[in-house]
């Protein structure tokens, strides 16, 4: 062993040190990047050359760099943020129909409650013309203030249709984008090298997916993973991913998957997060508010115009109706043209007649079975029941929402305690690696005076 | 298990949105002085609100109804009491009449004066408010007493009403007002029952007829009829005013049901106050905490980048 070759082991000693100094500057550039998962090197010591019987050390070597990571969390981050994307997506529409469905006085229920008090007033004076003329307008008002509610919910429907063809693109960048790094890290850990930006890269598109579409992952070997929807569609598989297809039938938002020639549909039933909020919203909970709702407007017009057909207006005319329904659009009007026309009186056109008026403003005491016989319940009861309906699911979706997030916090913090970068311990660490790099630097530099003091014997 | 800077901020940006979020809804409770803004804010609320709501709307309604009906009602009592005024003039009239003493001049001034009366008693009986006759029933625009031309005191027969001195033309039914929900009092008379004694009981009598007939005994000197006269006006004075005093009766329903609506309307309103309406005292005090809370909070993280190994190195 010659004096030259011992300042091996002081070379690899820098080499390793700096090394080591690298990793830990690119762990704290990397304190902030989202999905990053802190990385260490392991050390361990070159092989010991036999001199003579005497097996010396070599030096050190920087033999892997690991990334920590903790495979239960990720999987516990993805749940969470599948649920957290669902209650997220919709507190936008709940908030939307909150104040489609108010409590307020200018809501529905004040339009149904002044349409019966226009009548209680005509009750008052039933020959007066502008009590005729009030009963006339607030019925107007008030099959105005019904159709008005059904634009807006299906104003909301597009909106979320809007909302979900938007993210189409996103999505489909988000699948080809995992399908190459799966290939990526296919290739680059066939060739021994790990590639841990790939996976930190992967694990963050895949977490978001989760929340969009509540994707569920599987391994699939070779460090590659599988994506699929709940329903086991396949989205990704090794370095392939499916085409993710929006298409109109009618004014029904649908989706589809397609892979080469096969196109696959999907339902509701087929997603999570974002999509599956959303597609829960649309296809559930808001057709069921439209239909609530025009039950109500129905059963308004079925009643009042049965009174409204036994009585008789001021021209001594009897059987008309006050409201009517079209057909084909289904929007109702006031078929009542003239104020001698509403039917305030019972007894063949008398002025001061309100029997009839007084009996129709009383409607609104009255418990009337729905549609079906589902229930007795006044006109009010009945508007409550829908807004309440829209509180609670409003209510439970900002406390799931809110849980949620809680949780998404605390399984981050969980995820960081384990995998994320510390400021305190790479600088420790950094602080440790500088002296060893030291260390090994003296140690040269002995090396080198020792050469020195050899060189300097022959004067 | 290490805390790193990343977990430091987490923790404190998630709680100082959920403080931010607090104080939001606080000062909204404050501004607007409500608690109940949307229906999640108290879903079990939304059903008794809007039916109290809808309740106190409809005593302010019966409220207004009932004044203008109490107002009616005074009205009617006074022109009753006008009837009745004249039915004791025609009376006293008649019974100066019957003293002895009365010249056939003076029989013919009471006489003309009892024509008078008649005179009195039929626009009496037309009377409008409001455009509309006060006695003709549903009948509201049509003029309830007609005089019959073709009378003739001689030819008069209760059961055959084309020998009545006046006709009624008005409505059957009279106009009631609602005092509460199905329950309803008239706040007119029927004028067929008051002026022609259109009874049930059959006991009426037509004011007119015994007016015509009183006239008729003075301007002759009939004392019969002048006694019998005096008698029927006796009578119809006295069904005048048992309908006032029914009337007078219904009036103080009317303004019973107004007493008790204005409590009720008073408690309505406290009902959707105490559902609907923030506390505001609970409500600044709570601002004042959570205020405090937020600041202790933001204190806290520029506290966190103030402390940091970096200045130790």
């Amino acid at each position: 062993m010659t004096l030259i070759s011992a300042m091996n082991p002081g070379r690899t000693g820098l080499l390793a040190s700096q090394k080591m100094v690298e990793i830990t500057g690119n762990n704290i550039s990397n304190v902030n990047t989202p999905g990053y998962s802190r990385q260490t090197a392991t050390m361990s010591p070159n092989a010991a050359i036999n001199q003579r019987g005497l097996y010396v050390g070599q030096g050190v070597e920087v033999k892997e760099v690991r990334r920590e990571y903790d495979r239960f969390i990720s999987g516990q981050l993805m749940d969470q943020n599948n649920i957290l994307g669902r209650e997220d997506a919709k507190s936008g529409p709940l908030t939307e129909l909150e104040r489609v469905f108010g409590i307020g006085s200018d809501a529905l229920g004040s339009d149904i409650e002044s349409f019966f008090g226009a009548w209680h007033d005509l009750a008052e004076n039933p020959s007066g013309s502008v009590e005729r003329d009030k009963v006339i307008y607030e019925g107007e008002n008030l099959v105005e203030s019904f159709a008005h509610k059904d634009s807006e919910l299906v104003r909301i429907t597009q909106n979320i249709n809007h909302t979900l063809e938007a993210e189409v693109d996103g999505i489909n960048q988000r699948l080809q984008e995992i399908a190459r790094l799966n290939a990526d890290i296919k290739a680059k850990e066939a060739g021994g090298y790990v590639a841990h930006v790939d996976h930190d890269r992967r694990d963050l598109l895949v977490k978001e997916l989760s929340g969009i579409l509540g994707v569920h992952d599987y391994e699939s070997g070779g460090g590659q993973v599988g994506l699929q929807l709940p329903g086991g569609l396949p989205l990704v598989q090794g370095a392939n991913a499916v085409q993710f297809e929006s298409y109109y039938e009618g004014d029904d938002l649908r989706f589809q998957v397609r892979s080469n020639d096969v196109t696959l549909n999907t339902t509701a039933a087929n997603f999570g997060g974002q999509f599956g909020g959303l597609l829960d919203l649309r296809d559930n909970f808001i057709p069921e508010m439209r239909e609530d709702t025009t039950a109500l407007r129905d059963k308004i017009i079925t009643e009042v115009n049965a009174l409204h057909e036994a009585g008789y207006g001021l021209d001594g005319e009897t059987g008309r109706s006050f409201f009517e329904v079209d057909e084909e659009t289904g929007t109702a009007y006031v078929e009542i043209t003239s104020t001698r026309q509403v039917a305030a009186g019972l007894h063949s056109g008398a002025p001061g007649d309100n029997e009839n008026a007084l009996a129709i403003s009383g409607l609104i005491n009255e418990r009337i079975e729905g549609d079906g016989g589902t229930r007795d319940e006044t006109f009010l009861e009945h508007y409550s029941r829908i807004a309440s309906a829209v509180g609670t699911e409003a209510r439970r979706n900002i406390m799931a929402r809110d849980g949620a997030k809680d949780t998404m916090d605390q399984l981050e913090n969980l995820r960081e305690s384990i995998v994320g970068v510390s400021i305190e311990e790479e600088m420790i660490n950094l602080i440790m690696f500088q002296k060893s790099f030291e260390a090994a630097s003296r140690y040269i530099g002995t090396i080198d005076e020792m050469l020195g003091t050899i060189i300097g014997m022959k004067r | 298990m290490k805390a790193t800077m990343g977990m430091n901020y987490r923790l404190l940006s998630s709680n100082l949105e959920t403080m931010s979020n607090k104080l939001f809804e606080l000062r909204q409770q404050a501004a607007t002085g409500k608690k109940l803004n949307r229906p999640s804010d108290d879903p079990s609320a939304i059903r008794p609100v809007l039916n109290y709501r809808m309740q106190s709307a409809s005593a302010d309604r019966y409220l207004k109804h009932l004044g203008s009906a109490a107002g009616e009602m005074k009205m009617l009592d006074g022109q009753l009491g006008n009837v009745e005024n004249i039915m004791v003039s025609a009376k006293e009239t008649t019974s100066a009449a019957m003293n002895g003493a009365a010249s056939q001049a003076d029989l013919q001034t009471y006489a003309d004066r009892i024509s008078q009366l008649y005179d009195e008693l039929l626009y009496a009986a037309n009377t409008q408010t409001n455009g509309k006759y006060m006695f003709s029933g549903y009948a509201e625009f049509t003029r309830p007493f007609e005089e019959n031309p073709d009378y003739d005191p001689e030819a008069y027969d209760e059961a055959i009403p084309a020998t009545w001195p006046v006709h009624y033309e008005g409505g059957e039914n009279i106009k009631t007002v609602e005092i509460e929900p199905g329950k309803h009092i008239d706040k007119q008379v029927s004028g067929e029952a008051l002026f022609l004694g259109d009874t049930e009981d059959g006991l009426g009598i037509d004011l007119f007829r015994v007016l015509r007939d009183a006239e008729h005994a003075v301007r002759n000197g009939d004392v019969d009829g002048m006694s019998k006269g005096l008698e029927e006006l006796e009578t119809g004075a006295e069904q005048v005013r048992r309908t006032r005093g029914r009337m007078g009766n219904n009036a103080w329903r009317i303004d019973r049901a107004e007493l008790y609506l204005t409590d009720a309307s008073i408690e309505f309103k406290s009902m959707i106050s105490s559902y609907e309406d923030a506390d505001l005292i609970k409500v600044f005090s709570e601002l004042v905490k959570q205020e405090t809370a937020f600041e202790a909070a933001l204190n806290v993280t520029t506290r966190v980048s103030r402390l940091s190994i970096l200045d130790h190195m």
